[in-house]
C-alpha cells in the first residue's frame, strides 16, 4: 500500500506525466527542428505544415494554427494558411467570449499551480493576434480579394485599438490606486529573488528596447494603409499611414505616403507638420497628379529573421524548511537581423529599405507586461510545493526527517525524495511562442514606368547577396512584393491591386 | 491533518467552479422587439431584414415616375466596410430580387457583362438574326449601398452597431434623389460565472 503521503503527488506526478512527451513537449526545440531548420535552409515545408496542422487541438490550438497558418503561406498555399489562421482567429474569439471566471480556465489555473504554467491554454499576446489578421489580410490579397482583405485589416486595428483602450485603462486604474505594493507578487518575497527578477526585467526591457508597447505595430499599420490604398479609400489610408509614422518616424516610405495623401486630401494643418518634421519627403507630388501617370505603385516588405525565443531562468526562492525555486521564461539578448537594403526596380530612383518594427521587441514588451501573472502563479506553485514537502516529511506532527525510527518512515523519505524530484522536473517556465514569426520588417516604396507591364526588382543587401523577382506593374496600380528572408532561404508573394 | 487541508482546498475550488460553469455568455440584441439572435456577428437574419426594410422603404419614399414608367436601375454591390466577412454579393441579390418583383423597375447586370459580350459576339458571327450592338437600353438610376460596422467594449459589455445605407443615383443629372439607413444594435454580455 502507498504511504497516506504519496497521494498529494500521484496526481500532479500523473498529470506531468501525461503532459505530453514527444518533439514539441518542450516549445522552442520542437519547432526549431521541425519548422524553422527546414524554413532556414529553403527546404519543402508542406511536412512541417502537415505536421502543425495535426497538431490545431486542446489547450495549444491558437499557437500551432498561427504557425500551420504562417509556413503554408510561405510555401503560397493561401487556402491552407487561411483555414489554419481561422481556427487561430474562431478560438481566440471564443477565450474573449468565455465567462470572466469561466469554470475551465479556473481548472487550467489550479493544474497550474500544481504543475506549471504550460497547463494553461494558450492566449496569443495582441501583437500575435493582430499579426494573423496582417498575414490572413496576406492570403485574401493572394485570393485577389480585396473585401476579405479590408475585413482581416479591420480585424487587426480593432486588435489594436482594444489593447490600446485596455492598456490606458489599466494605466489610469494604476495612477487612482497610487499603491504599487498592492499588485507586486514579489512584495514579501526575499530580497535574493527580487534582485534576479529586477536583472530578468532589465533585460527584458534592453530587448524591448525603442517599443513604447507590445501591441501597436507599424508594419501591421503600414499593411492597413496599402490595402486601403488599392481600395480606394485614401483617407483610411492615410490615417493608418500616419499612425505607422508615430512608430516609425525615420522610415522614408511612411513619410512620403503621409505627405502624398496628406496633399490630395487638403490636411493643410497636417501637411505643414509633415513638411516641417519631414523635410526630405516635403516635395513629394501630391497623390492622383500628373507626376504619377503611367507609373504604378510598388510597395516592397522585407521580413528578415526568426522572432526571439524565450529561454528559462531559475530563480532562488528560499521558502520555509528549505532552498526552493522559481523558473520565469526570459528572453536573453539577440542582436538584430535587419540588413540594409536597396531596393533597384527600372525607371525608379534607388529606394533604401528602413524598419516598420522588431517583432522581437514587442514581444520582450509582451512577456514584460505579462510577468506580474507569471510570478504570481510561481509564488503560489513554490509555496503549495513546499507546503506538500513539509507535510510529506511531516507524519504524526514530526518535524522534516524527525522520525528515522518511525515505522512510517519509509514511505515518508520515499515521499519526499518523490516529491523533492517532482518539484525540480515539474518547474518549467511556459516558453510557448509564435516562433514562425520574423524578427524584422523593413519597407519602401517606388513609383517606377508601367508601360511594359512588367519589371525585375532587384533586393541587395548591403553585406552581398540579394535577390531578383519579376514584378507586374499597372498604371495607377498598386503592386505588394513581400519578401521573407530566413537565413538563406527566399520566400516571395507579389500581389497585384486587383 | 495539515496534509488533508492542504489537498482539500484545489478539490473545493474546483467543484466550486464546476458548479458555476452553467452560467453562460448571454447575448441580446438592443431592441427587445427583434427575435433572438445567436451571436453579435451579421446573421441572416439580420441580411433578410436589411433587405426587406430599405426595400419597403425605397418603394414607399423614393420620388419615382408615377407615370407607370419602369425605370431601368443598376445595382452596385453593396460594400462591405464590417470586420466580418459577409457574403455582400447574398445581400445584393435580395435587394435586387426584392425590387424585380415589386413590379416598379427594370434592370440592368453589370455582373454577367462579359458573359452579355460574348454571346452578342457569337451571334454575330453565328446567328441569323443577330441582336445588334448598341441596342440596349441605358440605366437611369444606380443603387449602391454600404455596410458598416463600429464595435465597442465597456467591461463585460460589447455593443455591436450595423449601419446599412442605400443611396438612389439619378444618372441623368447625378444628383442623389433617395437615401435611407437602416440600423441595427447587438450587445453581448460576458457572464461572471
Amino acid at each position: 500500500m502507498l504511504p497516506r503521503t504519496l497521494h498529494p503527488i500521484a496526481a500532479p506526478l500523473a498529470a506531468a506525466l501525461l503532459a505530453g512527451c514527444g518533439t514539441f513537449s518542450h516549445y522552442p526545440t520542437g519547432v526549431n527542428q521541425v519548422v524553422l531548420g527546414p524554413m532556414d535552409r529553403g527546404e519543402d515545408l508542406r511536412p512541417a505544415t502537415a505536421e502543425l496542422v495535426s497538431r490545431i487541438q486542446g489547450r495549444d490550438e491558437v499557437l500551432f494554427a498561427s504557425e500551420a497558418g504562417r509556413t503554408a503561406q510561405l510555401y503560397g498555399d493561401y487556402a491552407a494558411s487561411r483555414d489554419a489562421f481561422d481556427k487561430a482567429i474562431a478560438r481566440t474569439a471564443a477565450q474573449g467570449d468565455e465567462a470572466v471566471f469561466a469554470a475551465r480556465v479556473a481548472a487550467q489555473q489550479a493544474s497550474a499551480v500544481l504543475v506549471n504554467d504550460k497547463a494553461i491554454e494558450y492566449r496569443a499576446p495582441a501583437y500575435e493576434q493582430a499579426l494573423v489578421h496582417h498575414y490572413q489580410a496576406l492570403n485574401y490579397l493572394g485570393s485577389r480579394d480585396l473585401d476579405g482583405a479590408g475585413v482581416e485589416i479591420r480585424r487587426a486595428n480593432r486588435v489594436q485599438e482594444e489593447a490600446l483602450r485596455q492598456h490606458d485603462a489599466e494605466v489610469a486604474k494604476a495612477a487612482s490606486r497610487n499603491d504599487s505594493s498592492a499588485s507586486d507578487p514579489l512584495a514579501d518575497a526575499p530580497s535574493e529573488t527580487r534582485t534576479a527578477v529586477s536583472k530578468a526585467y532589465a533585460g527584458l526591457d534592453e530587448l524591448a528596447g525603442q517599443a513604447k508597447n507590445s501591441f501597436l505595430n507599424a508594419a501591421v499599420f503600414f499593411l492597413s494603409a496599402v490595402v486601403w490604398e488599392m481600395r480606394g479609400e485614401a483617407n483610411d489610408a492615410y490615417i493608418d499611414y500616419k499612425r505607422a509614422l508615430e512608430l516609425a518616424p525615420s522610415t522614408p516610405a511612411l513619410q512620403t505616403s503621409a505627405i502624398r495623401l496628406a496633399k490630395r486630401l487638403g490636411m493643410r494643418e497636417d501637411l505643414a507638420d509633415l513638411s516641417r518634421r519631414f523635410p526630405d519627403a516635403a516635395s513629394t507630388p501630391a497623390a492622383g497628379t500628373e507626376a504619377y501617370a503611367g507609373k504604378a505603385h510598388l510597395v516592397v516588405m522585407v521580413e528578415e529573421g526568426h522572432v526571439a525565443q524565450k529561454a528559462d531562468l531559475y530563480i532562488p526562492f528560499p521558502v520555509s524548511g528549505g532552498l526552493g525555486a522559481i523558473n520565469i521564461p526570459v528572453y536573453g539578448k539577440c542582436p538584430s537581423p535587419a540588413g540594409r537594403i536597396t531596393l533597384h526596380v527600372p525607371g525608379a530612383p534607388d529606394a533604401p529599405l528602413a524598419p516598420l518594427c522588431r517583432i522581437s521587441s514587442l514581444a520582450a514588451r509582451a512577456l514584460s507586461e505579462r510577468m506580474p501573472g507569471i510570478l504570481a502563479r510561481q509564488i503560489a506553485r513554490a509555496v503549495a510545493k513546499s507546503a506538500a514537502l513539509g507535510a510529506a516529511g511531516n507524519i504524526d506532527g514530526g518535524h522534516y526527517h524527525g522520525h528515522g525510527h518511525d515505522q512510517h518512515s519509509g514511505g515518508a523519505d520515499a515521499a519526499v525524495l518523490l516529491l523533492s524530484l517532482y518539484n525540480v522536473a515539474s518547474e518549467q517556465a511556459d516558453l510557448r511562442s509564435w516562433l514562425t514569426l520574423p524578427d524584422t520588417i523593413q519597407a519602401a516604396e517606388a513609383w517606377p514606368d508601367a508601360s511594359s507591364g512588367t519589371a525585375t526588382a532587384s533586393l541587395r543587401w548591403a553585406g552581398g547577396g540579394g535577390i531578383d523577382l519579376p514584378v507586374t506593374l499597372a498604371p495607377g496600380k498598386t503592386t505588394l512584393l513581400y519578401v521573407t528572408r530566413a537565413d538563406w532561404a527566399f520566400y516571395s508573394h507579389a500581389f497585384v491591386q486587383p | 491533518m495539515k496534509s488533508a487541508n492542504l489537498l482539500l482546498l484545489p478539490a473545493a475550488a474546483l467543484a466550486a467552479a464546476l458548479l458555476l460553469a452553467g452560467c453562460a455568455t448571454t447575448i441580446d440584441y438592443g431592441d427587445p422587439t427583434s427575435t433572438k439572435p445567436l451571436s453579435t456577428d451579421f446573421g441572416s437574419s439580420d441580411l433578410q431584414q436589411t433587405a426587406t426594410a430599405m426595400v419597403d422603404s425605397m418603394l414607399a419614399t423614393a420620388p419615382l415616375p408615377a407615370d407607370g414608367h419602369r425605370p431601368v436601375l443598376i445595382i452596385d454591390p453593396v460594400k462591405n466596410k464590417t470586420m466580418q466577412h459577409i457574403d455582400t454579393e447574398s445581400i445584393t441579390d435580395s435587394i435586387r430580387t426584392r425590387l424585380i418583383r415589386s413590379g416598379r423597375f427594370t434592370f440592368q447586370d453589370r455582373t454577367t457583362e462579359a458573359s452579355l459580350q460574348q454571346e452578342l459576339a457569337y451571334q454575330q458571327q453565328a446567328a441569323a438574326n443577330p441582336v445588334q450592338f448598341g441596342q440596349q437600353v441605358a440605366a437611369e438610376y444606380m443603387l449602391t449601398a454600404n455596410l458598416s460596422e463600429i464595435e465597442q467594449k465597456f467591461g463585460r459589455v460589447t455593443d455591436v452597431y450595423y449601419k446599412f445605407t442605400l443611396n438612389l443615383r439619378n444618372l441623368r443629372t447625378g444628383t442623389i434623389d433617395w437615401a435611407d439607413e437602416k440600423e441595427i444594435r447587438k450587445t453581448k454580455v460576458r457572464s461572471i460565472f
